[in-house]
């Protein structure tokens, strides 16, 4: 709680610019005037400045009813059963064995939340397998080779098509030159 | 709060719980269970799962009754425990809420929670409206500034054990607390009236 003693700086006079609204930090006096951890002395000092001071005095109202409103919300009791049942749990899972009490300590994540989970690892963990090099099907990627074609190299590839295209038109003329004769 | 008042002999209670003494876990339950469930329901609106809440909370103090260590206040670490399961449970059940307000049904408990001091109807019709604008107004604040709020008032926790539970500053303490209670009071300002 608080323990401070100059929250109450500022609040011996109701000048605006000394009001705890005006002055920057100063707002969490009500803070502790609401908790009640302001000694009687800046308590009143705080009370009497607001009795001066529209603004605080609205904003004490207000967490005056908060307090109070807060105050009247009380639960229900805790069930008559809460104990045994609670036993009944630490009995169960002190048969439970230890593999699996020590996953209950570890992470107690709902199944539904974790049976995807396991479900995507699985997956994962069998696609690495069966990429694995130890694996069956496994086939090692051969070298992939690239050519390189070089400019030259494809101008002379070119010149021998049209020498040999040349050379298959001569033939064609002698034979039908033979023929004729 | 009771079990704020005596803390070493909280941390006492639980170091004889380690040394296998299942009395003195009694004793714990029964100082802390009450606080625990009502910290619980504040939390979650629902007397049922702030119960079934409060049963982990008891059961993880009890399984770690071998590793404990005394480094912070027995109660710090208690609703250590009890806020984060409660952050957890809002965080994954948000849309259901959303759902269970947009269809305007009552809050459980709303109606239970009247004294019977013989008033009139119309007496417990306001106290029931009233009630349920309380708890609306303290469900519709963030989560953490919920529980800081829970924490400081019912629960009487100072800001360090607050700041130490949802893991920030003291001074981020005093500002979640002080957004909250400013929400809450323009939310309530016709209480004032």
């Amino acid at each position: 709680m608080h323990t401070g003693n100059s929250v109450t700086n500022g609040l011996h006079s109701p000048d605006p610019a000394q009001c705890p609204l005006q002055a920057g930090g100063e707002a969490v006096i009500f803070l502790h005037w609401m908790e009640g951890s302001l000694n009687p002395e800046e308590s009143a000092l705080l009370e009497r400045h607001a009795a001066a001071c529209p603004s605080c005095h609205s904003v004490l109202q207000g967490h005056q009813a908060v307090r109070s409103a807060l105050d009247d919300w009380q639960p229900e009791e805790v069930s008559p059963d809460f104990t045994r049942k609670l036993y009944a749990a630490i009995a169960q899972e002190r048969r439970l064995p230890w593999w699996k009490r020590a996953l209950a300590w570890a992470a107690p994540v709902p199944a539904r939340a974790a049976l995807p989970l396991a479900a995507s690892c699985l997956l994962l963990l069998g696609a690495i397998l069966f990429q694995s090099p130890f694996s069956p099907g496994f086939k090692a990627k051969q070298p992939v080779i690239v050519e390189r074609v070089d400019v030259e190299q494809a101008d002379r590839s070119l010149d021998d098509l049209n020498l040999l295209r040349e050379l298959h038109e001569e033939l064609k003329l002698e034979g039908a030159t033979a023929g004729n004769l | 709060m009771a079990s704020v008042a005596m803390p070493e002999w909280d941390a006492e209670l639980m170091l004889r719980v380690r040394e296998g003494d299942e009395a003195s876990f009694s004793l714990l339950l029964e100082r802390h269970r009450r606080p625990v469930v009502h910290f619980l329901f504040r939390m979650v609106q629902n007397q049922a799962v702030a119960e079934e809440l409060a049963q982990e909370v008891f059961l993880r103090v009890y399984r770690s009754r071998e590793t404990y260590e005394p480094t912070a206040k027995f109660t710090t670490w208690l609703f250590r425990i009890a806020t984060h399961l409660a952050l957890n449970w809002i965080r994954d059940n948000r849309n259901e809420r959303l759902q269970t307000s947009l269809d305007g049904e009552v809050l459980e408990g709303a109606v239970r929670q009247v004294s019977d001091n013989a008033p009139s109807i119309e007496q417990h019709l306001l106290r029931d409206a009233r009630l349920a604008e309380i708890r609306s107004a303290i469900e519709a604040l963030p989560a953490k500034q919920r529980a800081a709020v829970l924490m400081h008032k019912y629960e009487e926790l100072d800001y360090a054990q607050i700041a130490q539970i949802l893991e920030c500053s003291e001074s981020a303490v005093k500002s979640l607390l002080f957004r909250a209670y400013e929400t809450l009071r323009l939310k309530l300002a016709r209480f004032a009236r």
